[in-house]
């Protein structure tokens, strides 16, 4: 950059020395005086976020092109990347370590939003991949992702609000909704919901849902996580708030029902009965997935006359050698599923096949052999390993997981009826569960008006 | 009419096929069993068009908001007292009934305790719950289980040990006279609608009963009590049916499924109607409990510590008369004590009908 320092005659005001005092001693913080004859300008910044480039290009470049007669201030006023100045020393300076540089010209100020953000490229949908749909997800930018967003909605009723949460990170959250659909007393719901937050510090939008949630026990979600922009519009077109935290590629939809986590954003892009079919089977892989070994314990330990004859010979033909009740056999196996998909998890890609291989395959068959389980258990276990990842979104997958041991330990204590209650006590729970209010399980038939009113008591 | 209003009516009915009704039934089916059961049949349609028109009227009010504005204290009270220990014995004697069954059908081996303690947790929490919620859950329920349930009644009525024969048998004692006890077990299959008078608070959409709903309800009922009848009728025959603990059970054991996982229908049956009975139960026990408090004016009571301890009570005194009474009652008493249950039901709804046609005339002046 070719321009002047700043001359020892030319003292800044006091309120630029304050601001600048507050900021130091970071090593980035830049005091610029730009200087000609008639003009004097201040400039306070922070190097690592703004956008030299275009600083040089839109406030240096034309201090010095620009003839006498001209009003630099009127210019600098007039540009477009003005944003709102705040009240107060302390909310001047969260917006310049924004990005923003902060303009002081004679006794008039402004900040200038000439952010310039690393990490804006936009990710692969890793989490939630489809065949059709858009292939990319969110990025690590609030600014590109509300991008995205107006890429693909273009509605003057697209709101989009920010808000800044009182921790110490002082990061960007906005909430984004169409102002048509939404319904107003959820917005105002979820707005004090974050408001009120009393958190030190928020790092993604995994941490803000949790916080969000209010309980500190709970096991399902009662709000989304998603990369996809497509499933955040689909939710935003529903009249649901999404919450976009700055920095984080995940996006949170709220409020939510149980069946929101069991959709995936392929259903949109394929024919009626293929989608019928895939639906039917994910919701059997739900149903498999928690009730399965449960079923199994019920049916070896307490009822096996439940099924065929022939089959409770066979059952209990594989159990034959096996050294203890079924219901340990079943625990064994499921912890081991559950620690091997852990591990595969975590590992890199490279060691995870091996992991899986290794536990999966050779354990599997040395456990039959070595008559520590039977081969329908080990069936039972691939089964339950497989359905459950047929549910689309993770944090549904968890709970459904963490489900299936409760329901085991039902079933363990009162046999195949244990199930069937603890299948129905589920139920209850779920049904009972509100997500900012909004039930969060029932039938939900389209074009219905709502018979039932939430009762008070 | 809602429909949620449908759901509860249908549940009940249902809960009634493991209850001792069909076999109070069969005892008196040379005795004006068919002639009662198309007398009740009509009754129960003319209970369900009192019942609806009455709260029409009051369209988001409970009963004992309702007694509340137009009835002194002195009648109201006593009046939700007497419901609520109608509704918490209908609770009671399913539960009870149920816990038997799984004694002798599914798990023998159990000890009693172990099958009460099953359901203390789960139908503590379904009694606590929101009203609203349980209304949402029936529903789910019912959608979950319909296609099994169709699946069940089409194996039923196509199966080939129904021997329809013994059911002409059975219809040509129809010139009986009419019998009040058959009336009243009749009666009871159609009162699962009765339990508005704690929903209607959620139902705020203005109800209507015309000739549709009417037809809705006479077909379901005569439906209901077709198949309660002479299905088991059919299969086990008309000469031995009426000597048979539960004739359902019976019945569904006698059908299999030939190339099912599961051979024998009756596990299906009896898992069916465990999800059913459970939230009859639940329904039933969340209704008595809601009179209970309206009828010690607990609603009154705006602190909410003060509400959960009147509930905690509610349901410590439920459950330790349950536990008592199912430890104590025999089969023999649970069928007799269910008749003189059924026999008061009549009389306690006639009860009923009046009051809401004095409210009627007091809330129109």
């Amino acid at each position: 950059m070719s321009m002047d320092e700043t001359t020892s005659h030319t003292e800044p005001p006091a309120y630029f020395t304050r601001l600048a005092k507050r900021l130091e001693p970071t090593s980035d913080i830049v005091k610029k005086t730009l200087k000609s004859k008639d003009r004097i300008v201040h400039l306070l910044y922070l190097k690592s976020v703004v956008d030299i480039m275009q600083l040089q290009e839109i406030v240096v470049k034309p201090f010095y092109e620009m003839s006498a007669d001209q009003n630099f201030a009127e210019y600098i006023f007039s540009l477009p990347y003005e944003t709102k100045m705040p009240t107060g020393d302390e909310e001047v300076l969260i917006e310049i370590t924004k990005g923003n540089v902060f303009v002081m010209i004679d006794k008039q100020i402004t900040l200038l939003e000439l952010k310039v953000v690393a990490a804006n490229a936009v990710q692969e949908a890793i989490m939630e991949p489809t065949i059709h749909g858009p292939q990319l997800g969110l990025s690590e930018s609030i600014e590109t992702n509300i991008n995205l967003m107006r890429q693909r909605y273009h509605k003057p009723s697209l709101i989009i609000e920010p808000i800044q949460l009182e921790d110490i990170s002082n990061r960007d959250i906005a909430l984004i909704y169409d102002g048509e659909k939404v319904k107003p007393h959820l917005l105002k719901k979820i707005r004090a919901r974050i408001l009120t937050l009393d958190v030190e510090l928020v790092q993604a939008s995994g941490d803000l849902q949790y916080y969000l949630n209010n309980k500190k026990y709970s096991l399902f979600p009662t709000s989304l996580l998603t990369e996809r922009p497509d499933r955040i519009l689909h939710n935003m077109a529903g009249g649901k708030v999404i919450i976009l935290v700055d920095g984080s590629p995940h996006a949170i939809i709220a409020p939510t029902t149980f069946f929101d986590f069991m959709l995936s954003m392929e259903d949109a892009y394929y024919s009626f009965w293929v989608v019928t079919l895939i639906r039917f089977l994910r919701y059997a892989g739900l149903f498999t997935c928690i009730m399965l070994p449960a079923i199994y314990v019920g049916v070896t330990s307490y009822t096996p006359e439940v099924l065929r004859s022939e089959l409770a010979l066979t059952v209990a033909a594989s159990r034959i050698g096996v050294p203890y009740p079924s219901f340990i056999e079943v625990f064994f196996m499921l912890i081991f599923i559950e620690l091997l998909t852990e591990a595969s998890m975590r590992l890199p890609n490279s060691i995870s096949a091996t992991a899986t291989t290794v536990g999966g395959l050779i354990l599997g068959t040395a456990a039959v052999e070595a008559a520590l389980t039977s081969n329908i258990m080990v069936i039972v276990v691939s089964l339950v390993a497989i359905s459950t990842f047929v549910i689309p979104i993770s944090e549904m997958n968890y709970a459904v997981r963490v489900c299936r041991f409760l329901l085991l330990v039902y079933t363990t204590l009162f046999g195949i009826a244990g199930m069937m209650l603890g299948m129905l006590g589920l139920l209850l729970y779920l049904v009972n569960k509100d997500s900012f209010g909004e039930p969060y399980l029932r039938m939900f038939w389209k074009n219905r008006r709502e018979e039932l009113e939430a009762d008070d008591s | 009419m809602s429909r949620f209003v449908y759901f509860l009516l249908i549940s009940n009915m249902i809960a009634n096929l493991i209850a001792s009704s069909p076999r109070i039934l069969f005892g008196k089916s040379e005795e004006g069993a068919i002639v009662t059961m198309i007398i009740a049949l009509f009754f129960g349609v003319f209970i369900n068009w009192v019942l609806i028109t009455f709260f029409k009227a009051f369209p988001g009010k409970s009963l004992p908001h309702i007694l509340s504005l137009y009835l002194s204290k002195w009648i109201a009270i006593p009046t939700l007292f007497i419901l609520g220990i109608v509704w918490y014995v209908s609770g009671m004697q399913t539960l009870i009934t149920y816990i038997d069954i799984l004694l002798r059908f599914i798990t023998p081996e159990m000890s009693v305790y172990l099958i009460i303690a099953m359901f203390i947790p789960v139908i503590t929490f379904g009694v606590i719950m929101q009203s609203r919620n349980i209304l949402f859950t029936l529903e789910l329920v019912f959608v979950l289980s319909f296609p099994v349930a169709a699946y069940y009644v089409v194996k039923l009525y196509f199966s080939e040990q129904v021997s329809w024969n013994h059911v002409a048998i059975a219809m040509t004692f129809i010139d009986n006279p009419p019998d009040y006890t058959v009336f009243s077990t009749v009666t009871y299959l159609f009162v699962g609608a009765f339990d508005i008078i704690i929903f209607n608070s959620l139902l705020k959409k203005k109800m209507t009963f015309g000739i549709k709903q009417a037809l809705i309800i006479f077909i379901l009922g005569a439906f209901a009590i077709f198949t309660t009848y002479f299905i088991p009728i059919g299969v086990l025959g008309f000469d031995q049916v009426e000597s048979i603990l539960y004739p359902w059970i019976l019945t569904s054991d006698s059908i299999r499924m030939k190339f099912g996982v599961i051979e024998r229908v009756i596990f299906i049956f009896l898992l069916l109607l465990l999800a059913i009975a459970f939230l009859n139960i639940t329904i039933h026990w969340h209704v008595a409990c809601k009179l209970f408090q309206s009828a010690f004016g607990i609603e009154q009571l705006k602190i909410k510590l003060r509400e959960k301890i009147s509930l905690g009570i509610v349901v410590v005194v439920f459950w330790s008369i349950a536990i008592y009474t199912t430890l104590k009652v025999t089969e023999y008493d649970l069928f007799l004590y269910s008749k003189y249950y059924f026999n008061s039901i009549p009389i306690i709804l006639i009860g009923l009908m009046v009051l809401m046609l004095v409210v009627n005339r007091r809330a129109k002046v």
